[in-house]
This record gives structure tokens, sequence and C-alpha cells, in this order.
């Protein structure tokens, strides 16, 4: 049946309406997209600098780690020491009257006395 | 009843809007899931590189704290070493001072005149005889005679094949015993102090009285 005019420009304002809907739709994809996409980066951003506090984190823990093991070593060494220390202290006691009467031995032989 | 619902738009005109919405919303899915992979992408990304970034730096650190540690170490072995090389070198020292002690106590005994003699003849020796002055402390002049001095000559002469005499110089030393021996031009002169004796061994036997001292190191 025939369509009178008015319901012809019912029905284009209909699909202009739905055209719009759908732009509208799309727009909205679209600036959802950016907005993704921009967190996305901020976060990105945010991940970077995280990581800049991780590393310097790690760094001072490492740091920390090494003096621990220098001290650990500085102490090793020191007890070594002071072990060595006392040892050649006994040892020296206990042989000082010898290498006195070594030395003075020498000093007092003169290839003459021989 | 909405609008579009009406009965004046026709059922294929409702039928072409519905399409029109339908592809719209495919499009705008297309648009963010397409979205979606980026952002992942970004952020998959970014976690990727966060984490080789942190696991070369601490490798990186790891090495030097670890060349730090073993530079440190190597001087604190250095450092111990040269302390206890130091240690040594005082107690070496202080048999040394204990040896000066006793052969000053040593001077005031009878045997020590012969010791005198033997120091001064092995020099005279040394020097292949001939005119010779002797210097000692003021103290051990007593102790050469004219007739200890001549008879010493006689032995050195004998020994070197030279005509030897001695005789002793006017000038003292400050040595502790010992004396020494020069030619009387001056050309040659041999130090037979106790003092100068005391230090060759120091230089030439230091092997030896470690040894005597600390055993085999």
């Amino acid at each position: 049946m025939p369509k009178n005019f008015e319901a012809l420009v019912e029905e284009l304002r209909f699909l202009r309406k739905m055209e719009e809907e759908a732009k509208n739709i799309i727009e909205q994809a679209q600036r959802e997209a950016e907005k993704m996409l921009r967190e996305a980066e901020e976060r990105a951003s945010r991940t970077s600098a995280e990581n800049e506090a991780i590393i310097r984190k790690l760094a001072l823990e490492i740091k920390d780690e090494a003096d621990e093991k220098v001290k650990a070593v500085a102490k090793e060494k020191e007890d070594e020491f002071s072990e060595e220390r006392s040892k050649l202290q006994k040892r020296a006691d206990e042989r000082a009257d010898e290498a006195l009467k070594y030395i003075i031995n020498r000093v007092l032989r003169a290839s003459s006395t021989e | 009843m909405r609008w579009g619902e009406t009965e004046e738009i026709s059922e294929s005109t409702r039928k072409i809007g519905n399409r029109i919405l339908r592809d719209a919303r495919e499009q705008a899915d297309k648009i963010l899931q397409e979205a979606k992979k980026k952002t992942d992408a970004v952020i998959d990304d970014t976690k990727k590189t966060a984490e080789e970034a942190v696991l070369a730096e601490e490798k990186s650190l790891r090495d030097r704290s670890e060349e730090i540690v073993k530079r440190r170490s190597a001087e604190l072995e250095v450092d111990e070493q040269r302390r206890l090389m130091n240690f040594r070198s005082e107690i070496v020292g202080e048999v040394f001072k204990k040896v000066l002690e006793q052969l000053e106590e040593y001077t005031e005994t009878p045997e020590y005149a012969t010791t005198l003699k033997a120091l001064i003849g092995e020099a005279a020796s040394t020097l292949g005889g001939g005119k010779l002055a002797i210097q000692v402390n003021s103290k051990d002049r007593k102790l050469l005679t004219r007739k200890a001095l001549e008879e010493l000559a006689d032995e050195v002469q004998e020994r070197a094949g030279n005509e030897t005499s001695l005789e002793l110089s006017k000038e003292t030393g400050g040595q502790i015993g010992g004396a020494i021996v020069s030619t009387v031009d001056g050309a040659a002169t041999i130090d037979n102090t106790f003092e100068a004796r005391i230090e060759r061994i120091r230089e030439n036997n230091q092997l030896e009285i470690e040894t005597i001292l600390f055993g085999q190191s």
C-alpha cells in the first residue's frame, strides 16, 4: 500500500535517528579505546617509576650484603691475625734464648777463634 | 510504545535501523577489542622490559659488588700479612735489643779480652796485615797493652804473610765492644765492632733467625 509523504518523512527520521545512535555507539567505543590506551600508557609510566624504585632498593640491599660480607672477612682476618700473633709470640718466647745464643755466637765468633 | 515502533514505520525500515545499530555495535566491539590488544601489548612490553631491566641491573650490581668484596678481601689479607710481618719484625727487634744488653754484660767478663783480640786479628788478617790502626772504646784500651798488640801482630803477620804492626788509634769509639781496624793511610777499614757485626748478621741471616724464632713459615 503506497505511503503518504508524512509516513516517508517519519521513516527517514527514524533511520537518521538510528544512524545518530550508531555514530554515538562507535564514538563512545573510540573514546573508551583511547581512554584504555591512555590508562595503559600511564600504567606503563608508573611501572617504569616503580621499576627505578625497585632497582634503587635492590642496589641498597646488594650494597648491604656486600658490606656484611666485607665485615665478615674483616672479622675473620682479625681473628686469624690475633690467633697467628699469639702463636708467633708463644713460639718466639719458647725459642728466644736459642735465637739469642745463635746471634751472640755469630757476633763473637771471629774467624781466628773458629 | 517506543518511537519507531509506530505503525507508520514499516517493518523493512525497522530492520534497516536495527541493522545499522548492530553494525555499529560490531564495529564498536572491534574498536574495543583492538584497543584491548594494544593496551595488553603496552602493558606486557612494559612489564617484560621492566623485568629485564631489573634482572640486568641486578646482575650488574651483583658483579660489581662481588668485585668490591674480592678487592676488599684481598686488601684485608695483605693488611693481615703486613701486620704479622711487622709483629715478627718487632719480636726480632726485641731479640736484637737483648743481644746488645747481653753483649754489654759480656764485655765485663774475663773472656771478652780474648774475643776482642780475635776480632782485631780477624779484621787485620782480612786487610792483609801491614801498618794498622785500631780504634776501640776508652774502656777497652786497657785490654790492649803493647805486649798484647805485639803478640797479635805476630799472629796476623804469620797468617797474612806480611810484616805487621798494630797501634791504638788516638780516637776512641762509642761502641759496646769490638774494634775498627784501618790501614794507617786510611785506605781500607774493617768495622768489627759488635754493633757492625750485629747489623751484618741482621742483614745476612734474617731468614735463619726468623726460622729459629718462629719455625718454618
